[in-house]
């Protein structure tokens, strides 16, 4: 059970479809493991079927002309047209192999929530893992941001990060194992956000080690005298453990 | 590039606008009126009590009937055009939000077998429909390199536990009241995200309302709908 929350207007932007894929996947990354926001987030899809559903007031306010609305006659007729072919089939065959295709259970050592798979097909222990000091490695995710690193981290049992600020928002999502820092301790499930110029220290538990999704906005930087970068990617750098 | 919403970043084609949640046109009339009878005042304040959307949408899976299609398509074609018409591209931004309005409800068509109305209102269903249709067409128009598609993202309902779906049909009989209870700044304000599809910090952008006085509309209305559900 979690005990990390992202907050009711990560929820809500998750729901209405506002968010990147990347931080759209942390909160489903969440939302796999909490049943709690799980709760919420139907509460807001039927919110946003309510606002869909309603007749549109005359008196909205508005600042786009109506006009600019307004369907086409030629998208209707083409929509009623192509609903009336015979040829078109009854389940598209691409929507037939989507929900076929995540039946294949993935080898993973590691239980992974299956918003993962794609990204993560044959298991963390097959990612490109680069060794960021003799604690912490990373591995970067193929998920398509061009404005945000996503990248699992793992952290050793018992290791520990460099003191580290951000330069960017960064989002962590803890998949396995725990990690805890000034502000508490992180359990699989827990979704965290640190703003730039919060700066911490995470130290992995002791028992396992401990893999998170991160989502980074801009590269990190350090804080401590012997932070450097490695490079703009590698953004963490361990302090001798 | 994948448009950031964080950085409310402007765009110049569409951020004249957004408004209006469903552009209403003429062949929506004859639903509107009869809504009418029902709905004396602005829809921020009436109450709306049955879902109408939902028996038609079973029609239409049972029966292929194309006149049901053509109404719920008359509702909820100009709601999805302004959904779509946040996306960015070479091409104007009312073309694009029509490809979405056709890819919309070609599926609403072909799973409209899917829908289970004991799961979700039929406004629900399309909702869902719409907001991962238009997640992978910025993914596809921006040609995003990625194996992940919104389905990954959010996956659908079906296999929550009973528990979840009374509760979930609890919210759905509900939410109508609800709604129509919120004041109508704050009612606003869930337009411009949900049917608008803007972030917080665009419908501040939009608005000129700070980020803060968003923010607090929307807690106010969750929390609000929270106690009403
Ligand atoms: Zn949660």
């Amino acid at each position: 059970m979690s005990h990390f929350h992202p907050d009711i207007h990560w929820l809500t932007e998750y729901a209405a479809g506002n968010l990147s894929m990347s931080q759209a996947l942390c909160i489903s990354v969440h939302l796999s493991f909490c049943p709690k926001c799980r709760k919420e987030v139907e509460q807001l899809n039927s919110l946003g079927g309510m606002m869909l559903s309603r007749p549109q007031a005359m008196n909205d306010a508005t600042e786009q002309p109506q006009s600019e609305l307004e369907i086409s006659d030629s998208l209707r007729s083409h929509m009623l047209d192509l609903i009336s072919n015979e040829t078109l089939p009854n389940v598209p065959a691409e929507l037939a192999v989507e929900t076929s295709a995540n039946d294949e259970p993935s080898n993973t050592a590691v239980e992974l929530p299956d918003c993962l798979d794609k990204l993560i097909p044959n298991g963390t222990e097959k990612l490109d893992w680069k060794n960021l000091g003799s604690a912490v490695s990373v591995a970067r995710l193929a998920a398509g941001d061009t404005e945000r690193e996503v990248a699992l981290h793992k952290i050793k049992a018992g290791g520990r990060v460099s003191n580290h600020d951000h330069k960017g928002r960064e989002v962590t999502v803890v998949l396995t194992g725990s990690f805890s820092d000034q502000e508490g301790q992180y359990l699989p499930g827990d979704f965290l956000i640190k703003e730039p110029g919060q700066a911490h220290r995470p130290i992995a538990s002791e028992d396992a080690e401990c893999i998170c999704l991160s989502v980074l906005d801009a590269p990190v930087k350090f804080t401590g005298p012997i932070a450097r970068l490695i490079n703009p990617f590698l953004r963490i750098r361990t302090a001798a453990s | 590039m994948i448009k950031n919403k964080d950085t409310g970043e402007n765009d110049d084609t569409n951020l004249s606008l957004g408004a209006n949640a469903a552009g209403v046109n003429m062949r929506s009339a004859p639903s509107l009126s009869k809504q009418k009878q029902t709905r004396m005042h602005s829809t921020y304040t009436d109450k709306p009590s049955i879902d109408e959307w939902s028996p038609l949408l079973k029609i239409i899976a049972r029966d292929r009937d194309r006149k049901a299609f053509a109404r719920l398509f008359d509702h909820f074609a100009p709601k999805i055009k302004s959904y779509g018409m946040m996306l960015k591209s070479q091409h104007t931004s009312a073309q694009m939000a029509e490809e979405l309005v056709q890819d919309v409800m070609i599926k609403v068509w072909l799973k409209a077998h899917c829908f289970d109305s004991e799961k979700a209102s039929a406004g629900t269903w399309i909702f869902t429909i719409a907001r991962n249709c238009r997640t992978d067409f910025i993914r596809k128009a921006n040609r995003i390199n990625t194996s992940l598609t919104a389905d990954d993202l959010w996956p659908m309902a079906e296999e929550e536990e009973p528990f979840t779906s009374l509760h979930q049909r609890r919210i759905e009989k509900n939410i109508h009241s609800a709604v129509a209870q919120l004041p109508a700044e704050q009612a606003d304000v869930l337009k411009r995200i949900y049917i608008e599809g803007k972030s917080h910090s665009e419908v501040s952008a939009a608005t000129g309302l700070p980020l803060g006085t968003v923010k607090s509309r929307v807690r106010l209305a969750v929390s609000k709908l929270r106690t009403l559900l």
